[in-house]
């Protein structure tokens, strides 16, 4: 092979090796999330069960319309999750209000220990547009709204039944 | 075929004779739906966040929570693609009773039972029934009563609004006239073995609240009545006749001018409004669980 045949190759090859890459898809943002989520679910079909509540065990927890001053529609209730959307005379959305049980990720309570604010006692930490409690280091409380202030939403969460979460 | 939330949204088609169709019913819920097909759009819309650090913290959650089965919503994005998948038999059956009037040789195909009238009503019933399956799959029953159940259902926003809206206008007022509620009632309560001859009960049946097929046909009465109220003020605050839907959408269906059985049956077979509304739903719903979470 001479040298101008090696140099063809050569750059043939980059080519090749250029249009290769073009053609393949760009991994995106989410990639590596959906495989870390399909790990996760792996290990965790071969772990022992994790203990959440059962369903219709948070709901008395949510605010009445009569406590809240707001009408409240529920909207999920599933084993370790509920949440609840509270509307204003006109319909229209104040905040959401979900409670869920940590048990389930307790990785996400890392957050709490830089608390400085409580609310009933408990660890109370702000994140974007919404506001989360730790109640009795298990259940998270988090009131979420776009158009409430970080003050009010630490109200809302004062208005949450903490004697209606079930006990640990 | 992609199996994860993001990807069955982001595959979703930014145009589409179904997302043209939905954009011509707008009209009978203002502004309460988008077609959004990009992930990170949706989780801004959904939590009014910006931060990126934080909308990728949402989606890695809402990513890991439709993994897991337990979570129902891989179920409901089956629910959704089961209503749509292929025609319905009220789609075929009048499709088919219209060609054998019109083409004398196709005549045959009029022999085709059940009725046109009672297929459909029984397909708007079973398609009502399938909602319910996949909001349940999704939600759960929310809060501690089959009032608070309809609650939900009927103060449905944006995708659910719409695609429910959809579901009025074009498998009940378009095919079966202002009286729809009475024939589509009369179809689910009528002889069983009708409603279990359905193709689309038999590609949507095991979802369906209950054990028996009674049971289910009990359950699915119960709730149309709980949102007859819901359907009544929809279609007195709106244009919603057989000629305002027509006026609205007939452009994107052609020879169907006037002929409402057809234009039905068309629209049937050619969009998948639940399928696309409903895997925008439960996108929606995972990343709203997702902040709730993290």
């Amino acid at each position: 092979m001479t040298m101008d045949h090696s140099l063809r190759a050569l750059a043939l090859a980059s080519l090749f090796a250029l249009t290769t890459a073009a053609c393949k898809r760009e991994p995106d943002r989410w990639e590596a999330a959906k495989e870390q989520a399909k790990v996760v679910q792996a290990a965790k079909e071969d772990a022992p069960p994790v203990i959440v509540t059962e369903t219709n065990a948070l709901n008395k927890a949510f605010p009445t319309d009569a406590a809240s001053g707001a009408k409240r529609v529920f909207r999920t209730d599933k084993p370790g999750f509920a949440d609840a959307v509270y509307n204003n005379a006109d319909g229209k959305e104040i905040c959401v209000l979900t409670i869920s049980d940590t048990n389930s990720d307790p990785a996400v309570k890392t957050k709490f220990a830089s608390a400085t604010d409580k609310v009933g006692g408990f660890p109370v930490k702000a994140l974007g547009n919404s506001t989360a409690m730790l109640v009795r280091d298990r259940f998270q409380v988090k009131v979420s709204s776009t158009s409430l202030s970080p003050a009010e939403r630490q109200t809302w969460l004062s208005k949450v039944d903490i004697s209606a979460i079930p006990a640990n | 075929m992609s199996d994860n939330i993001y990807e069955l949204l982001q595959e979703l088609p930014p145009s589409s004779l179904t997302t043209r169709v939905l954009g011509g019913l707008d009209y009978l819920v203002p502004g309460s739906w988008q077609n959004i097909t990009n992930f990170e759009e949706l989780i801004k819309n959904e939590t009014g966040e910006s931060d990126q650090e934080l909308l990728q913290a949402v989606g890695a959650k809402a990513i890991a929570l439709y993994e897991d089965d337990s979570t129902g919503y891989k179920r409901a994005v089956r629910i959704y693609k089961l209503v749509d998948s292929g025609a319905t038999m009220a789609g075929m059956t009048s499709m088919a009773a219209k060609l054998s009037e019109d083409v004398g040789w196709l005549s045959f195909l009029g022999s085709i039972n059940p009725k046109p009238e009672t297929s459909q009503g029984i397909d708007a019933a079973l398609k009502f029934a399938a909602e319910i399956a996949a909001f349940c799959s999704t939600n759960g029953l929310p809060g501690d009563s089959i009032g608070d159940f309809v609650s939900a259902l009927t103060s449905a926003a944006k995708e659910d609004r719409m695609r429910m809206a959809s579901w009025l206008a074009l498998d009940c007022v378009l095919p079966l006239g202002p009286e729809f509620f009475g024939t589509v009632r009369s179809a689910i309560t009528g002889a069983i073995e009708t409603v279990e001859e359905s193709a689309l009960f038999k590609r949507v049946g095991e979802h369906l609240h209950g054990g028996s097929t009674g049971e289910k046909r009990d359950f699915i009465v119960s709730a149309l009545d709980g949102a007859s109220g819901w359907m009544q003020s929809l279609t007195s605050q709106s244009d919603v006749s057989q000629g305002g839907i027509l006026s609205r959408i007939g452009g994107f269906i052609d020879g169907a001018e006037g002929k409402m059985d057809y234009a039905a049956a068309i629209l049937d077979m050619s969009t998948n409004v639940f399928e696309h509304t409903g895997i925008q739903t439960v996108a929606r719903r995972a990343v709203r669980r997702a902040y709730g979470e993290i």
